[in-house]
């Protein structure tokens, strides 16, 4: 239709929406801090980068630096104000104070800053896992790769986009190989707690020159050339696709800045050769040179360009129902809600909630 | 083997890696592809301290590079241009003159041009990655062509990638 | 942020956070944004120029105020400004600075704008004509319709700049915006067209306004400055005048003259010599400013010309210039040797921030201090005038003017929220609209410059009266300044009406400012039809205007007949008649369903019979209502408790002691019908003005009235009661051929005339009414029947 002037432009929309005031107010940024990344539990690595005693590697969660040591084979995770470098061995522990830690789900080291935290690390991920939980719980794993990002733009736009499919338009190997009646049987399945997985479908490998079948390398227990995703509030994904499972983890640095770190696992019983297979298919797809990642970024990053502080707040529209099918955008929706609740706001108008709260605080 | 033909051979290695950066610079793919053997193959890779490893970024025979070149206006790119600064280190004859190894270092800018906000970012150079060119060569009537190249990152942060080769 | 702290109270955060450094550049943060707000996102930015999109498809994205926008060329070549933010998620649609949409992008198709994310499409008017999987997605709840993008106001000129507005109700009209400012080189870029051929941007570690205050060290050599309205001024060689005109003027390849003008609130045009350099702000941060320089040169250079320019332009704006003479200069106070220039550039930015100044209660007190220190004028305000008048209306200069005639000596200020000196109304509607230059014409002011002057009376334009305070006798005006009154007089006049549905939409009018006939002026110059609703005089009057352009007009009035309100149904038919002949088409007892438009542009209208008109223009004449809020909002008695017009004595004294209303926005608490017009607006004033100077209040005029169309000349003298049956007319011929009048009688008793193209006639009826003749009606139809003491005076 007819562009729009101011009024009609800002009108409420008919469809479901949020406000961009969630991606790029500061008041909210530190809120979220406080109240969900200082709360949460965080896989902050995966236990095959400590794998020798005395092994460390260290993250940042909500502004603490934080750091996973293994200790005669046992993962403890402590404060550590000053530690500098990623990872080694050898750093002394001592007087630094103990975070909780597990590892769980294909071996990733979860920690929380909460010093109480009510639930275990599989209450707090409530069965999101266990779709894949056959697939990457039977064999021991490792990571092949490791890169991150630093983006210009807020962590749930990037967790938008790992939680939507209706994206697919812009990936144009995902046009030509999916878009098939089993692709949109897919379902978006909510969770507790925020979280949302995807369950599979058979991805056509061959419509796509140069992309070799998936299928004899699977991950025990998977039936060839699946996919699944596992989409964890606050912003931690887990995508297992045929012979390759990758991760992404986000770390918030600002309003509209955001850290992402992006891992690659494979089988340790891998041979080279299987391993190579692994590698190249998961760097087609996922790497920082492969076809799908980069598209992803620009998205991302566009939107932080439009959403940087300051530019006017606007409807964010969420509004795609498909009976919860892969371009349905429930998944956003049940995150939002979510979200909603940690923070005591509204999505729709965070701001004006979010003063009501400071002002019952005073 | 003469050692004048050595010498020759890798002053003809020094300009193929040059002209091979010319070409990338213009994106011309087809010229870079023309000094390159059928039995090519290209790789990225860096070592991470994070995981303490070896990794491989990318990687993709002739066949497969040229498939993913053809393939690049259906995607959605980064154009800014990326611009090399070679300089060749070492070059290495041996096979008798049939085959040869060179080492040379490389700084890669991005001009921006489309990636994050263009009003303001459009026209800035920025350091987008540093690493070594690892190139190997077959030398047929003492003409070099690539066999391989592997280009070693150091970096490891690379925000939003690329969908060109570096 | 919370610290984390043990359970036996030890703090083991990992590190600990500066509070106090984060609120400081939180604050500062805040502060920038307000500026982009408050300032950038409603003034006139020129974007690009339009030699940078030359055909249609052809696009550029810049950004204002922190959005991004997308300029493009529309398949009919119109510039179009769009915001480059996808209505879906947000998305930033178009990534690179300047292309073309005929080739079709990686998610999309050729001769569309594309959001890659999610393949939204969109054309080059903003329209939305994709939607990937829309009816799959969002069934019936959401469809393209609802998806187009926010366009923006844009318009092209003053050399081929695209300028572009954020805000769809801007504070002026470009033209009304640039004023007079561009007017030293407007000729020189306006002789031939140009382009640009050179650009480059820098990102300088200041501020964007000492970048602008630091710049000003440098109109030294420019002598002369001129002072212009909305914060522009322009500085020139201070020999100008002993340069020959001619060939030593922009775009001549050996030109000399050099003119620097400042738009506020950053862009400069300076000519010169040989080149035209245009350099524009986009502030990054509250210490980051990108300064974008364009070079432009006439399109028609030879390469030796183009050649010669280029050395120049590099030798002065180049980045490699060779004394970095306007480099970034180091962060501190600005210390301009161009003091009055800083002054004026100031007093406008402290003018625009108010509004945010307004929001944050506690600031204000401060900002006015500053304002007031900034600008001595308004200081000496604050304990200045006596008496006050708020609206430069005809009302309110009517009233100064009789209060100086009544010998009143006390200071007089005027302020008025319109740009430039109070105009003539009436010839807005009339000869105006058949002019056809840009800028509105100082001809018809309703007073000179010396006028002002020697009757000591001082005007402040722009200004906006926010408030009245009764009990403390003070306004407070636009930078928060308060002035305080003895005696205040509003005289803001009246609104018109508009239908709710032709608000935003482009090429949609109503009729009241000098600005509105401007818009109207030129938006007929690229018409070729209109639609007119309402068959009053306004209507009517631009019908007869319109149609001597030669535009297909016609006129939609809901009444019965035209000039239903206000005029007798002969004279109505007189004049229907009239227009029919001069081919407006006139639809009377019809309304109007529909606006149509399309991409925001009106298209035409749908009537209550179902037809469709179509046309290229709108202008709604439907009458008025009185700007009456700031009385109502400080307790002042007016018709309704909404609002209507303000209620006053027969003094014209309002409800509060020493506040008087005046003209159209007044109402006499014993009249029943209000009346608009310029007779009333001058009468209302000599009764304020009497009453003010203890004068004994003037006689009661009967009304009069004027109207031109075509070359038809209406007079009426009294009011028609036309609601009223018992009231009938009697046609009188003219003296002349062509002349008539129309007698209106309630019984014997002379009511009101109406006369066309008969002035001797209209004074005649004149002095009847006015010394209460009645004219015997069986007579005055014969033309040798002398109405003057015809011995029917009424009791």
């Amino acid at each position: 239709m007819a562009p729009r002037n101011h009024k009609n432009w800002l009108k409420t929309p008919k469809v479901e929406y949020i406000s961009s005031e969630c991606y790029n107010n500061y008041s909210i940024f530190e809120q979220e801090i406080e109240h969900i990344f200082s709360k949460v539990w965080v896989p902050m690595c995966h236990i095959s980068e400590m794998s020798n005693d005395g092994d460390f590697r260290s993250t940042q969660i909500a502004n603490k630096n934080v750091v996973a040591v293994n200790r005669g084979g046992d993962v403890h995770v402590f404060l550590c104000p000053s530690i500098d470098r990623p990872a080694g061995n050898g750093l002394s522990t001592d007087g630094l104070h103990e975070l909780h830690s597990e590892v769980k789900h294909g071996g990733m080291v979860w920690t929380t800053l909460d010093l109480n935290p009510s639930l275990s690390v599989e209450e707090w991920t409530c069965g999101a896992f266990d779709c894949i939980a056959d697939a990457i719980d039977t064999e021991e794993m490792e990571v092949f790769h490791y890169h991150k990002a630093v983006i210009d733009t807020n962590y749930k736009l990037w967790h938008d986009t790992n939680s939507e499919f209706y994206h697919d338009f812009m990936h144009y190997f995902n046009r030509v190989s999916g878009f098939n009646d089993e692709y949109f049987a897919r379902k978006n399945i909510p969770f507790d707690n925020g979280h949302v997985n995807v369950s599979s479908f058979t991805v056509n490998y061959e419509e796509y020159e140069g992309f070799e079948d998936r299928g004899e390398l699977s991950f025990p227990n998977l039936p060839p050339n699946q996919w699944y995703m596992v989409d964890l509030f606050p912003g931690y994904n887990f995508n297992l696709r045929g012979n390759a499972y990758r991760s992404d983890i986000v770390t918030p640095l600002g309003p509209n800045r955001v850290l992402i770190e992006f891992r690659g696992y494979g089988l340790k019983k891998d041979t080279a050769e299987e391993r190579a297979t692994r590698v190249k298919a998961h760097n087609s797809i996922w790497g920082p040179f492969g076809r799908n990642l980069h598209e992803d970024l620009i998205g991302v990053a566009g939107q932080g360009t439009t959403m940087r502080e300051g530019t006017e707040t606007r409807n964010i529209l969420h509004g795609r129902h498909e009976n919860s099918t892969i371009h349905d955008e429930v998944g956003m929706r049940h995150y939002y809600e979510a979200w909603g609740k940690f923070l005591g706001v509204n999505p729709m108008n965070p701001l004006a909630l979010l003063e009501d709260n400071v002002q019952a605080a005073e | 083997m003469t050692n004048a033909s050595a010498v020759e051979i890798e002053k003809k290695i020094e300009k193929i890696i040059y002209r091979t950066a010319l070409a990338l610079d213009d994106n011309d793919w087809k010229s870079w592809f023309d000094l390159c053997d059928d039995a090519f193959f290209y790789s990225i890779t860096s070592f991470s301290p994070e995981i303490n490893k070896k990794m491989t970024y990318f990687s993709g025979n002739k066949k497969e590079l040229v498939g993913l070149m053809d393939m690049l206006p259906k995607h959605n790119t980064d154009h800014s241009p990326l611009h090399r600064h070679t300089s060749v280190y070492t070059v290495e004859v041996a096979d008798e003159g049939q085959s040869a190894k060179a080492i040379s270092s490389v700084t890669i800018y991005q001009n921006m041009l489309d990636g994050i906000n263009s009003h303001l970012d459009s026209g800035e150079s920025r350091l987008f990655v540093i690493g070594k060119y690892f190139d190997e060569f077959k030398i047929e009537d003492g003409n070099p062509k690539f066999l391989s190249r592997e280009t070693k990152l150091d970096n490891r942060r690379l925000d939003k990638g690329s969908h060109w080769p570096l | 942020m919370g610290q984390i702290v043990t359970n036996d109270g030890q703090n083991v955060s990992g590190s600990p956070k500066n509070d106090s450094l984060n609120d400081t550049l939180k604050r500062a943060n805040e502060a920038f944004i307000k500026e982009q707000q408050n300032i950038f996102k409603n003034v006139w930015v020129p974007v690009c120029h339009e030699s940078e999109l030359l055909n249609p498809y052809d696009f550029r994205t810049s950004s204002i105020g922190n959005d991004n926008i997308i300029i493009c060329r529309a398949p009919d070549g119109k510039v179009n400004a769009l915001l480059n933010v996808c209505p879906h998620r947000g998305m930033l649609i178009e990534r690179r600075p300047q292309g073309s949409f005929l080739e079709g992008q990686a998610s999309g198709n050729p001769k569309r704008i594309t959001c890659m994310f999610h393949a939204w499409q969109f054309d080059m008017r903003g329209n939305c004509v994709y939607v990937a999987r829309e009816k799959e997605g969002y069934q019936d709840r959401f469809c393209k319709d609802d998806a187009g993008l926010r366009r923006l106001r844009c318009s092209v000129g003053f050399g081929g700049f695209v300028w572009v507005n954020m805000s769809d109700q801007p504070v002026a009209l470009l033209e009304e915006w640039i004023g007079g400012a561009l007017s030293p080189i407007m000729r020189q870029i306006s002789s031939s067209p140009l382009e640009v051929v050179h650009y480059h941007k820098e990102i300088i570690q200041t501020g964007y306004k000492d970048e602008i205050l630091n710049g000003l060290e440098r109109n030294a050599g420019l002598a002369a400055n001129l002072f212009f309205p909305f914060g522009h001024f322009a500085s020139h060689n201070a020999d100008e005048k002993t340069v020959p005109n001619g060939e030593n003027k922009f775009p001549a390849p050996n030109a000399t003259k050099s003119v620097k003008v400042n738009l506020f609130p950053g862009y400069i045009f300076h000519l010169s010599g040989p080149t035209l350099h245009v350099s524009t702000i986009t502030p990054v941060s509250q210490n980051q400013v990108m300064v974008e320089n364009r070079g432009l040169a006439p399109t028609s250079d030879s390469e030796q010309e183009r050649l010669a320019r280029s050395k120049h332009y590099n030798s002065i704006f180049g980045p490699f210039r060779p004394l970095k003479s306007e480099g970034p200069t180091p962060n501190g106070k600005p210390e301009s040797n161009s003091p009055e220039l800083s002054k004026h550039y100031n007093e406008e930015w402290v003018r625009w921030m108010e509004k945010h100044y307004n929001e944050n209660g506690s600031l204000t007190n401060r900002v006015v201090a500053q304002g007031q220190k900034a600008n001595p004028n308004l200081e000496s305000e604050a304990s200045g005038p006596k008496v006050v008048v708020v609206g430069a209306s005809h009302a309110g200069i009517a009233f100064a003017d009789k209060l100086r005639k009544n010998n009143f000596t006390g200071p007089i200020a005027i302020f008025d929220r319109q740009v430039g000196g109070p105009m003539e109304r009436p010839p807005l509607s009339k000869g105006f609209l058949l002019g056809g230059g840009e800028i509105v014409e100082s001809k018809s002011l309703l007073r000179q410059k010396k006028w002002y002057k020697t009757n000591k009376v001082r005007l402040k334009t722009q200004s906006i009266v926010h408030s009245v305070d009764t009990k403390q006798k003070t306004i407070t005006v636009n930078n928060g300044v308060v002035v305080n009154y003895d005696k205040l007089v509003i005289a803001s006049g009246a609104k018109p009406r508009e239908l709710p549905d032709t608000v935003g939409v482009a090429n949609a009018f109503t009729l009241r400012q000098p600005s509105d006939a401007n818009a109207i002026r030129q938006a007929a110059n690229n018409a070729d039809s209109v639609v007119i609703i309402g068959g009053g005089y306004i209507g009517l009057e631009v019908a007869a205007s319109l149609r001597k352009k030669g535009m297909v007009v016609s006129v939609i009035e809901a009444a019965e007949r035209i000039l239903a309100r206000v005029a007798s149904k002969p004279l109505a038919e007189h004049f229907q008649k009239l227009h029919e002949k001069h081919g407006v088409n006139i639809f009377t007892g019809i309304g109007v369903d529909k606006i149509n438009h399309e991409d925001g542009i009106f298209a035409g209208v749908v009537l209550s019979d179902g037809n469709e008109i179509k046309a290229d223009m709108l202008i709604t004449g439907i009458g008025v209502f009185p700007d009456s809020k700031l009385a109502a909002d400080a307790g002042i008695e007016t018709q309704r408790e909404d609002g209507g017009a303000i209620l006053v004595d027969e003094a014209m004294q309002t409800s509060v002691k020493d506040v008087y209303a005046i003209g159209d926005v007044s109402i006499r608490r014993d009249q029943s019908l209000a009346v608009e017009s310029v007779h009333n607006a001058q009468e209302t004033a000599s009764i304020a003005a009497a009453a003010i100077t203890n004068n004994a209040l003037p006689a009661i005029q009967t009304p009069w009235f004027w109207s031109d169309q075509y070359d038809t000349k209406l007079q009426s003298v009294g009011i028609v009661p036309v609601g009223e049956s018992d009231i009938y007319q009697v046609a009188r011929p003219g003296k002349k051929e062509g002349g008539i009048s129309f007698w209106s009688y309630r019984d014997e008793n002379l009511i009101a005339v109406e006369v066309v193209n008969d002035p001797a006639t209209y004074m005649e009826a004149r002095q009847c009414l006015d010394t209460k003749q009645s004219p015997d009606p069986k007579q005055i139809s014969n033309r040798s029947y002398s109405p003057i003491d015809s011995g029917g005076a009424r009791s």
